[in-house]
């Protein structure tokens, strides 16, 4: 109960001290550029107003939501497929590494090209941004899938497809979650730096509108809105990640008291 | 994936009433009467590998695991092999369940040749923790080769035949929790649960017990001769503990150092049921485990050097 008690303090210790030291030491601050924390909630509440909230947040949302899914849907696809086929595996190897290399800011240009500027150019950079950590960690999930799990299925006569299905991904599925953990930042990143350039809605061309017009407040506004929205995506992903492995937080502590 | 048209599992399951296990199935040898009866050993030939060689690798690098093997397993014979470790029992075990297949020789299945794993055989790894499926509860593991398969008759049946082998194993209750929640004998329990549930034509195990403590290894030994006796079911035991091997066995197949042939092939005439310190006191059983550590102990010193 008491370690209970002490682990939540330390959770809580950041999160809690940092505003407020950050509302202390901003208080009687008197440049424009660095306005009391006070006044950005007062800005963040003014600036998010329903239509505020329907005309840049839900866009960048939509994005990122339907580009996490392409990328993750995309990532354990591919990561399945390269992970069953030593072959397939070498014989792209030399691709995935240049896909994987290039900097998504770098496609952006192309990809207003190609797609014109709007959703759908933002919905590919994200899903190409984050589908590399789980494709990765995928393939390695699935090619670490246990020999003797497997001999036991295969002599019980259980069918490949079925082997796939309850065997070899629920043995990968730490490894899968971990890629989508790491996969969320990429996102979130992506979005804003394709709102920034390329759009004329989303959270990244609020920032950036409201920078350009000197207007901080907003900008600030802005930023705290990404910041919530990335650790709201980031605790839905790990929420689910204990969902689908609840029995692996409980397989791997007695592992360890073992 | 297809399964040959062999279909008739022949287990022969003697009558015996058995704690929570509701006997009600087409049987092959109806009731045989008392309990101490010796075990009817059929004269069909259940499981027969003929010549078997198995070389792992290519050129200088080969090594023959096996070298010539051959034996025959008749119906309800519960045979044990002993070799010296790294005879290439493992391949042996795994030729026979058609995973490996075999450099050349073949191996009959009720009277067909193995190709595919799937042949209607069941095995027990030493490896427990890595053979049941840690995110499965432990009935789901027992159901899991049951679902989805051709052997498949209705969720009900194989509901019921999961309950029956947990009941058989002494597991009752234990079904809602994780393998990794009991102890070793426990989840080898649930491994042997989950083959008997499969109704296997012959159950293959590979040093099932060998690492249980003494305990639990002793525990795991009379249930496997219950279990034998009252199904009837064939099985070949590999292990590498000579006691073992003549306790349980109706027969001892010795084998010979790599690469590897049948060195010798004991009768194990001792009475059944067989107690842990009665049978092992028998002047006989002393006599077949003499002979077969000989055997093997004759087999290390000769072993060529690697
Ligand atoms: N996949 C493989 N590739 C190459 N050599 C192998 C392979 N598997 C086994 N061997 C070799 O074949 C021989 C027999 O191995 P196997 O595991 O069947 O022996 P075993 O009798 O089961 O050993 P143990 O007593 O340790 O269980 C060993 O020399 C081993 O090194
Ligand atoms: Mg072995």
């Amino acid at each position: 109960m008491r370690a209970k008690a002490g682990h939540l303090l330390t959770v809580l210790l950041l999160p809690v001290t940092l505003p407020v030291l950050w509302w202390v030491a901003s208080s009687r601050s008197s440049t424009p550029y660095y306005p009391p924390l006070q006044e950005i909630l007062r800005g963040f509440r003014a600036v998010w107003t329903r239509e505020q909230l329907a005309g840049e947040l839900v866009p960048s949302l939509v994005s990122l939501v339907v580009g996490f899914a392409v990328a993750v849907a995309v990532g354990v696809g591919g990561g399945v497929a390269l992970g069953l086929s030593d072959r397939l595996r070498r014989d792209v190897r030399p691709l995935t590494e240049f896909l994987r290399a290039m900097p998504v800011v770098a496609l952006i240009p192309i990809a207003l090209v190609l797609l014109g500027p709007g959703m759908r150019m933002e919905i590919a950079l994200i899903a190409f941004a984050a589908c590399w950590p789980v494709l990765v960690s995928t393939a390695d999930g699935v090619r670490a899938a246990d020999e003797v799990m497997l001999d036991t299925a295969r002599i019980f006569g259980v069918p490949p497809r079925r082997r796939l299905m309850h065997v070899v991904l629920p043995g990968a599925m730490p490894q899968v979650m971990a890629g989508a953990r790491i996969a969320v930042a990429a996102a979130v990143g992506t979005m804003v730096v394709a709102n920034m350039v390329a759009s004329s809605a989303g959270l990244g061309y609020l920032v950036i509108s409201a920078q350009q017009s000197f207007n901080v407040i907003e900008t600030w506004a802005g930023l705290l809105m990404i910041g919530i929205v990335g650790s709201c995506m980031t605790s839905a992903v790990v929420l689910i990640e204990r969902f689908v492995l609840r029995w692996h937080r409980r397989w791997r502590a007695q592992d360890v008291d073992t | 994936m297809t399964r040959p048209s062999t279909e008739p599992t022949v287990i022969r399951r003697k009558e015996v009433a058995v704690a929570g296990i509701s006997e009600s199935r087409e049987d092959e040898f109806p009731s045989t009467s008392s309990e101490t009866a010796q075990q009817p050993i059929g004269s069909t030939i259940v499981l027969e590998p003929r010549h078997l060689r198995v070389t792992y690798g290519k050129g200088s690098h080969a090594v023959t695991a096996i070298a010539d093997i051959t034996f025959q397993v008749r119906a309800g014979e519960f045979l044990s092999i002993v070799g010296p470790s790294g005879c290439g029992k493992t391949t042996l075990l795994k030729s026979l369940s058609g995973l490996l297949r075999p450099t050349s020789g073949d191996v009959l299945v009720n009277g067909t040749r193995v190709d595919t794993a799937s042949q209607g055989l069941a095995m027990v790894f030493q490896e427990y923790t890595r053979s049941l499926l840690p995110w499965l509860s432990v009935r789901a593991n027992v159901e899991f080769p049951l679902r989805g398969s051709r052997r498949t008759d209705g969720r009900k049946a194989v509901e019921r035949r999961a309950d029956e082998a947990l009941a058989e194993v002494g597991l009752h209750g234990v079904g809602d929790k994780y393998p990794w929640q009991l102890s070793g004998g426990m989840q080898q329990r649930v491994a042997i649960a989950r083959a008997l549930a499969f109704r296997p034509t012959v159950l293959l195990m590979d040093e099932p017990f060998a690492s249980l403590d003494a305990q639990a290894r002793s525990d795991l030994e009379d249930l496997l001769l219950k279990v034998h006796l009252e199904t009837g079911m064939t099985i070949v035991f590999v292990t590498h503990d000579i006691d073992e091997a003549v306790y349980l066995g109706d027969r001892v197949v010795v084998l010979s150092h790599r690469p590897t042939e049948v060195k010798a092939s004991l009768d194990v005439d001792l009475p059944r049921p067989r107690d842990q310190i009665e049978t092992k006191t028998l002047r006989r059983f002393v006599e077949l485990r003499t002979e077969a550590l000989g055997l093997v102990l004759a087999e290390r010193s000769t072993e060529a050097p690697a």
